[in-house]
C-alpha cells in the first residue's frame, strides 16, 4: 500500500500522460506484446470458427471423424499457437516493464544525484528510499498486466466484431448495442464499487497499523503491565473492524453483483436471441455456435479492465513521487551545466592557506543558514567548530566541501576563489568524516579502496593502523574481506568510526574534515581515536565540529558559532579567560538549574 | 504437515463460517458450469427441432438458464460476503494468537531474533496467513467439492470423456502450479536476497551522497545500484517467465481437452449411440468444468508462502517456556531503597556486562549513573525492569528497616512499584489520552490534565483543539522529542512508583525543550527514589549521589561536585556540546 492520498482526477491525466512517456524505454516490446496478444485472440476467433463447423458437421451433416479431421488438424496448430502466443506476450510485456522499471530507476538516481544531499534531507531518507525501491516496483503491474489489458479491451472486441459482422450481421447488432453497456454500467456503479473496494483496503491497512504499532511497543506495554489488557483490546478492534468493513462490503459487492449479474444477462440475451433464430431456422447452428462461443469471450477483456485497477492506482500513486523528483528545479541549473567545460584547472601542489571570506547561505524556505564567515585556516594544526545545534556548523562545513556550489567562490585557496568548474578537483584535496559515517554494503576492503583506489595492501594496513583499526580487522575471521552489512551492521559503533577514519587517512588528503561522535563511545576507542587525529593535524589542515571538551582544549584555534555567524575566535585558554560565549558553553548546563 | 494441521486447528472456532463459505463457493462454480453446458445443449436442441421442424419445450431449459444465472450470481454474492466474514474472523484468531505468543516471550528471546528484524518478519508473516483460507484453503474445498461431481455428472454421459477431463483438471489444477511452485520457490530466496541488496546500495547512495561526492566514488556507486536492479529484475524475470510458461501451458491443456472431446465423441454420433445433441453439450461442459480448479494453481502458489510462515510463528509458540510461579509478594508502594550485591551479568559467555556489582540507593535518594557506552548502565536498567533474568548475584528492595529479593515479587507487582522511561520510550499510535490510559488504566480526565501540567505540557495542550483527544501518528510522529519525553514523563508521574528510572532523559534534546523537560524531571522526581543514567550536569547536579561505571564496575560513588573537583576524567565524561 502506498500511503500517498488517491490523486484527483486532473493529477491522473498528467500521471498517465507522465508513465505513458516512460514507457518510451521499451515501447517496441510493449508493442510487440500487445500485437502478440491480438493475434492470440484472433486465432482463438479462428479456432472458434473450427470447433462449431466441426460441431455443426458432425451433428447435422453426419460426417464421420475422418471428414472434420482436416478441420481437427488446423485446430490443434491452432491451440498450440494460442498456447505460445500467450506465454510469449505475457513474457515480452514483462520484459518490457523490467526495463522501464531499471530505466526509471536509473533516471531517478542521477537526478537524485545533482539534486543533492540537502533535498533528500529535506523529504526523508526513508520516503525517498521506498520511491525508488518499492515505488518502482510498483509500476511493474502498471506496465505489464493494466496497460495490455487497455489495449485488449479495445482491439479484441473489435476483432470480433469485425469478423462476426460479415458472417452474420444480425448477431454483431448485438454485441455493438451490449458492448458499450458494460463499460456505461461499470462507470454508473463501478465508481463507487472501486471507492468502497479502495477504501476497504486503506481500512485493513489501518487495522494492520494498529496491531503492528502494538507489537512495537510490546516491552512498553509490559513495563505497563498492559499486555493482557492489549490482547483484549486487538481482539475487540478486530471484531468492530469486521463489523464496519461488513457493512461496507454489502453494498460494495452489491454493485459488483449487480455488473456481475448484467454481463451474465449479456450473454444469456444472445444465447436467447440465438436460440430461438436457430429454432426458427433463419440461422445455421455453425453460425449460432461460433456466436456462443465468442460472446463470453466478446465482454471478457472489459471485465478484465476492471481487475487491473488496483494495478492502475497503485502505479500512479507511486508516479506521482517519482514526477515530484524528476520536476525538481536544479539548485543552480546554468552553474551546473558548466561542470563539463573545465575551464581552469585548480592547480595546488600544497595548500599554504584556505580562507573564507564573506560567506552567507540560507536554505531556500527557510531562516537557517549562515551568515558573513570569514576565517582563516593556515595549513596545518587542529580548528575545532563549537556551538549549539542549529548554530550553522555542519551548513558551514556543507559550504567549504563544495555541496552548495552557489557559494563556493567565498572558499580561496593560497588566496585564490574557487569556481563551480573546479569543485571536483577541489574535493579531491579533502577527507572527510561525518558524525554516522556511511559504510558501503560491501567488503571492509572495498569501503577503504574508495578513498585510494590503486592502494597496496600495505597502504591499506597502514592507513587501519593509523586509526586503531587493524587489530581488530586482522581478527575478524575474513580480515580485510569481511563484508559489512546493511547501514555497518555487525560492527559496533567505535568499529565503524574507526574504518571511516581509516579510509580519510588512506586518501592522504591535506584537509581532514570532520564532525566529531557526539555518542559516548568507549574510552579506549575515544582515546585511540583523538590521538590518531591530532597526530595527523601535525602535518594536515584538521578542520572539526567539536563535541568534547578533550577535542578543544587540544586545538590551535577554536571558532564558537551562533545563530549561523562566527561570535567568537581564538585558542581554548585565552577564550575560557575571557568569559564570553566559549565559557558559557562550557559551563552554562551545570549553573543551569543550581 | 504438522504446521498445516496446526493452522486448520486455529481455523476451527470458525469452523462454520468458513464451511459455509465453501458451499456458496462451491456453488457457484457448479451453478456457472452447468450454466454454460445448459446454454450449448438449449443452442444446439433449438437447431436440431428448427431442422427437423418438431415442437420443442423450450421453456423449462430457458427456465433452467434463468434459474441457475440467478444462483449464480447470487450465491456468489453471498460467498463473498460469507468468504470475507470468514478471513476476518481468523485474521483476528491469528492475530491474537501471535500477539500472545510475544508478550509471553522473555525480553532474551526477542533480543536474540534481533527485534527490529523480527517485527519485520512478524509482519510479512501475518500478512501472509491473513489470507490463508481466502487464498489457500477456500480454493481446495471447492475443488475436492466440486471435481467428482462435475466428473460424476460428466461419466454419466460418457467415461472416456470424464476420465480425459479428470486427467487435464489435475494436470492444470495440481501437477503444473506444484512444478511452478517449486521453480518459485527456488527463486523466491534469491529474489528476497537481491531485493535486500538493490535496498541497501540504493540507501547507501542515498545516505552516503556526501561522502561519495568527496571519494569522487558517485558514477561508481550508481553504477553499482543499476547492477544490482538488472540483477534484481533478472531474477523476477525468471518468476514472471515461469508464470507465463505456465499460462500458456494451462491454455494449451485447456483447450486440447474439449478438442479431445470432440474427438471421442464424433465416432459415437456418427454410429449413433451418442444423440447429436450432446456433442454440443459435452463440449461446452468439458471446457467450463476447469472453472472448478480456477484458483487452484494460485492455491498451490500460495500454499509454502503461508506454511513457512506458519512455521516461523509455531517456532516461536514453541519457544514458549512454563514460567515459575514462585513470585507471588506483593508489596504496596512505598517509599524503597534498592541494594545491588555482587551482580554479575553475561550476555554471551565470558563478557561480563556487569562484574561483581554492588552498592545501595537508600529510600527516596536521587541517584545518576554515568559511564561510557558498553560500562553496563542499560543492563542495569535492563535487570531492574525484570524483563531480563537475573544471572548472579541479589538485587533487594529495602524498605523500613527490612530487605526483599525484588524477584520476590510477582512482575506485576514490580512493574507497579518501578517505572521506566526508556530512551527509546515507545509512543502509541492512538490519541493523547489512550497513550496516558496505557501507564493508567483508571486515571480520570482531571488526573491526566493535571500531570500533562506537571510534565509542561499545558501549553501545548490547550493550543490542540481536540485536547486529550489529539491523534499522535505512528510511533508519535506528531511529537518533537521533547514532547515525547515529556509524555512518557506523563505517564511515570500518572502511575505514581516507588522507584522512576530514567534512561538519558534530555540527550538528544535542543536546549528550549531540555529547559522544559528538566523542570518534568524535576517534578516527577518528589515523591519517589530516582534512578538516572544521564550526562547532563544540569540533572547531575540536582541529584543526590552519582554512581561512576566502568566495565561493567563501580568506579567512583560521590556527589557530582566532589567529582567535579577530583576526577578530571569525569569533567571530560559529562562535558559535551
Amino acid at each position: 500500500m502506498t500511503t500517498n492520498p488517491r490523486p484527483d482526477r486532473a493529477q491522473q491525466t498528467t500521471l498517465r500522460a507522465f508513465l505513458k512517456i516512460h514507457s518510451n524505454h521499451a515501447g517496441s516490446l510493449l508493442k510487440l506484446s500487445i500485437a502478440l496478444g491480438t493475434l492470440n485472440a484472433i486465432l482463438m476467433i479462428a479456432s472458434a470458427y473450427l470447433v462449431a463447423r466441426s460441431i455443426h458437421l458432425v451433428m447435422f451433416e453426419h460426417a464421420d471423424l475422418a471428414t472434420v479431421t482436416p478441420l481437427l488438424w488446423p485446430l490443434s496448430i491452432l491451440i498450440l499457437g494460442r498456447g505460445l502466443l500467450l506465454s510469449l506476450s505475457e513474457r515480452i510485456s514483462a520484459q518490457a516493464a523490467l526495463k522501464i522499471k531499471t530505466a526509471m530507476r536509473q533516471t531517478l538516481l542521477e537526478k537524485l544525484t545533482l539534486l543533492g544531499p540537502s533535498y533528500i534531507e529535506q523529504q526523508g531518507h526513508g520516503a525517498t528510499l521506498n520511491t525508488l525501491h518499492n515505488g518502482v516496483e510498483a509500476l511493474h503491474d502498471y506496465y505489464a498486466n493494466y496497460l495490455p489489458s487497455v489495449a485488449y479491451s479495445a482491439l479484441i472486441p473489435l476483432a470480433i466484431l469485425m469478423v462476426i459482422f460479415p458472417t452474420d450481421w444480425k448477431a454483431g447488432l448485438i454485441f455493438l448495442f451490449t458492448a458499450p453497456l458494460i463499460p456505461l454500467f461499470m462507470i454508473l456503479v463501478g465508481h463507487k464499487a472501486e471507492r468502497l473496494n479502495q477504501q476497504r483496503w486503506q481500512q485493513l491497512a489501518v487495522l494492520g497499523n494498529y496491531f503492528f504499532d502494538r507489537l512495537q511497543g510490546l516491552t512498553q506495554l509490559k513495563l505497563f503491565n498492559a499486555t493482557a489488557r492489549e490482547l483484549k483490546q486487538i481482539a475487540k478492534i478486530s471484531d468492530d473492524f469486521r463489523h464496519a468493513t461488513l457493512s461496507v462490503l454489502k453494498i460494495a459487492f452489491l454493485s459488483s453483483f449487480a455488473l456481475e449479474f448484467f454481463a451474465t444477462l449479456s450473454v444469456a440475451l444472445v444465447a436467447v436471441i440465438i436460440g430461438f433464430r436457430l429454432f426458427f431456422g433463419t440461422l445455421d447452428f455453425s453460425t449460432g455456435f461460433v456466436v456462443l462461443l465468442l460472446a463470453p469471450e466478446f465482454y471478457l477483456p472489459l471485465r478484465q479492465l476492471g481487475s487491473h485497477y488496483h494495478a492502475r492506482l497503485e502505479g500512479i500513486s507511486a508516479a506521482a513521487d517519482m514526477l515530484k523528483i524528476l520536476n525538481e528545479p536544479l539548485p543552480d541549473e546554468s552553474l551546473i551545466s558548466t561542470k563539463t567545460n573545465i575551464q581552469s584547472r585548480l592547480d595546488v601542489p600544497n595548500i599554504k592557506q584556505l580562507s573564507i571570506g564573506n560567506l552567507s547561505f540560507h536554505y531556500p524556505n527557510s531562516n537557517e543558514g549562515v551568515s558573513n564567515i570569514n576565517l582563516t585556516f593556515s595549513s596545518s594544526g587542529m580548528y575545532a567548530i563549537v556551538g549549539q545545534s542549529g548554530a550553522g556548523k555542519s551548513t558551514l562545513l556543507d559550504c567549504l566541501l563544495g555541496f552548495h556550489p552557489q557559494v563556493i567562490n567565498s572558499i580561496a585557496v593560497n588566496q585564490r576563489s574557487l569556481s563551480v568548474s573546479q569543485i571536483k578537483q577541489w574535493q579531491q584535496h579533502i577527507a572527510w568524516i561525518p558524525q554516522q559515517p556511511t559504510l558501503l554494503f560491501n567488503s571492509i576492503k572495498a569501503n577503504l579502496l574508495l578513498a585510494k583506489p590503486d592502494a597496496s595492501m600495505q597502504e591499506l594496513e597502514n592507513a587501519a593502523a593509523q586509526a586503531g583499526a587493524l587489530e581488530f580487522i586482522l581478527a575478524l575471521p575474513q580480515g580485510f574481506d569481511t563484508p559489512i552489512g546493511e547501514q555497518g551492521e555487525g560492527l559496533s559503533g567505535g568499529q565503524k568510526q574507526r574504518i571511516a577514519l581509516a579510509r580519510a587517512f588512506l586518501k592522504e588528503a591535506p584537509i581532514l574534515v570532520l564532525d566529531e561522535p557526539t555518542a559516548h563511545l568507549d574510552s579506549q576507542t575515544e582515546q585511540l581515536v583523538q590521538t590518531a587525529i591530532n597526530d595527523y593535524a601535525k602535518k594536515h589542515l584538521v578542520i572539526v565540529i567539536a563535541h568534547r571538551l578533550n577535542t578543544i582544549e587540544h586545538a590551535k584555534q577554536v571558532i564558537v558559532m551562533k545563530d549561523g555567524a562566527v561570535i567568537e575566535l581564538g585558542n581554548f585558554n585565552t577564550l575560557i579567560a575571557a568569559k564570553g560565549a566559549l565559557f558559557d558553553l562550557v559551563h552554562a548546563r551545570s549553573q543551569q538549574h543550581d | 504437515m504438522t504446521n498445516f494441521l496446526r493452522l486448520l486447528k486455529l481455523c476451527k472456532p470458525h469452523l462454520g463460517a468458513m464451511l459455509l463459505g465453501a458451499f456458496l463457493a462451491t456453488l457457484t462454480v457448479l451453478a456457472n458450469v452447468g450454466l454454460l453446458a445448459v446454454s450449448g445443449w438449449f443452442l444446439a436442441a433449438m437447431a436440431a427441432a428448427g431442422l427437423a421442424n418438431t415442437q420443442m419445450n423450450y421453456f423449462t431449459p430457458a427456465g433452467v438458464i434463468r434459474f441457475l444465472a440467478i444462483v449464480r450470481t447470487a450465491s456468489r454474492y453471498g460467498e463473498r460476503l460469507v468468504t470475507h466474514n470468514a478471513t476476518f474472523l481468523l485474521l483476528s484468531e491469528i492475530r491474537v494468537s501471535v500477539f500472545n505468543t510475544l508478550s509471553q516471550l522473555s525480553n532474551v528471546d526477542l533480543a536474540m531474533s534481533r527485534s527490529a528484524d523480527l517485527f519485520n518478519r512478524m509482519q510479512n508473516d501475518v500478512e501472509a496467513l491473513d489470507k490463508f483460507y481466502l487464498n489457500v484453503l477456500l480454493p481446495m474445498i471447492v475443488a475436492i467439492i466440486s471435481v467428482p461431481i462435475v466428473i460424476a455428472i460428466m461419466a454419466a454421459y460418457n467415461a472416456d470423456v470424464a476420465l480425459l477431463c479428470f486427467i487435464a483438471l489435475l494436470f492444470v489444477g495440481v501437477a503444473l502450479p506444484l512444478i511452478l511452485s517449486r521453480q518459485l520457490q527456488n527463486t523466491a530466496d534469491l529474489e528476497t536476497q537481491y531485493s535486500a541488496t538493490l535496498r541497501a546500495e540504493l540507501s547507501d547512495t542515498l545516505n552516503g551522497l556526501r561522502e561519495l561526492a568527496i571519494y569522487q566514488a558517485t558514477e561508481q556507486q550508481v553504477k553499482q545500484c543499476r547492477d544490482a536492479s538488472e540483477h534484481y529484475n533478472q531474477q523476477l524475470f525468471v518468476r514472471h517467465s515461469a508464470q507465463a510458461r505456465s499460462n500458456g501451458l494451462s491454455l494449451l491443456i485447456v483447450q486440447l481437452s474439449m478438442l479431445g472431446a470432440i474427438i471421442v465423441i464424433t465416432p459415437l454420433v456418427y454410429n449413433g449411440t451418442m444423440a447429436n445433441v450432446e456433442l454440443a453439450m459435452l463440449s461446452l461442459f468439458v471446457l467450463a468444468s476447469f472453472e472448478t480448479v480456477l484458483t487452484l494453481p494460485n492455491a498451490f502458489i500460495q500454499l509454502p508462502v503461508a506454511l513457512s510462515a506458519a512455521n516461523r510463528i509455531f517456532d516461536l509458540e514453541d519457544k514458549l517456556r512454563p514460567v515459575a510461579k514462585n513470585a507471588h509478594e506483593s508489596l504496596p508502594v512505598q517509599p524503597l531503597g534498592l541494594e545491588f550485591k555482587d551482580v554479575s551479568y553475561c550476555y554471551l559467555s565470558d563478557t561480563f556486562a556487569l562484574n561483581n556489582l554492588s552498592f545501595v540507593i537508600e529510600p527516596l535518594q536521587k541517584v545518576a549513573i554515568v559511564g561510557q557506552s558498553g560500562s553496563g548502565k542499560s543492563t542495569l536498567v535492563n535487570l531492574l525492569s525484570g524483563l531480563w533474568p537475573q544471572q548472579s548475584g541479589e538485587i533487594n528492595l529495602t524498605f523500613a528497616h527490612k530487605t526483599m529479593p525484588i524477584n520476590m515479587t510477582s512482575q506485576q507487582n514490580r512493574c507497579e512499584l518501578i517505572s521506566i522511561v526508556a530512551q527509546q520510550h515507545h509512543i502509541f499510535d492512538g490519541t493523547i489520552a489512550e497513550n496516558l490510559r496505557y501507564a493508567a488504566p483508571a486515571a480520570t480526565k482531571e488526573q491526566m490534565i493535571n500531570a500533562c501540567q506537571q510534565v509542561q505540557l499545558a501549553d501545548w495542550l490547550c493550543e490542540l483543539k481536540l485536547g486529550l483527544n489529539t491523534r499522535l501518528g505512528t510511533g508519535g510522529r506528531s511529537l518533537s522529542r521533547g514532547q515525547s519525553r515529556r509524555l512518557a514523563l506523563a505517564q511515570a508521574l500518572l502511575r505514581a512508583p516507588a522507584i522512576l528510572i530514567l534512561d538519558e532523559p534530555t540527550e538528544g534534546l535542543d536546549n528550549q525543550s531540555k529547559h522544559h523537560v528538566m523542570d518534568a524531571i524535576l517534578t516527577s522526581m518528589q515523591q519517589c527514589t530516582v534512578l538516572s543514567i544521564t550526562h547532563d550536569p544540569a540533572l547531575l547536579s540536582n541529584m543526590d549521589q552519582v554512581i561512576w561505571l566502568e566495565q561493567g564496575c563501580v568506579k567512583a560513588i560521590a556527589t557530582h561536585q566532589q567529582l567535579l573537583i577530583a576526577q578530571p576524567e569525569y569533567v571530560n565524561l559529562i562535558s559535551r556540546f
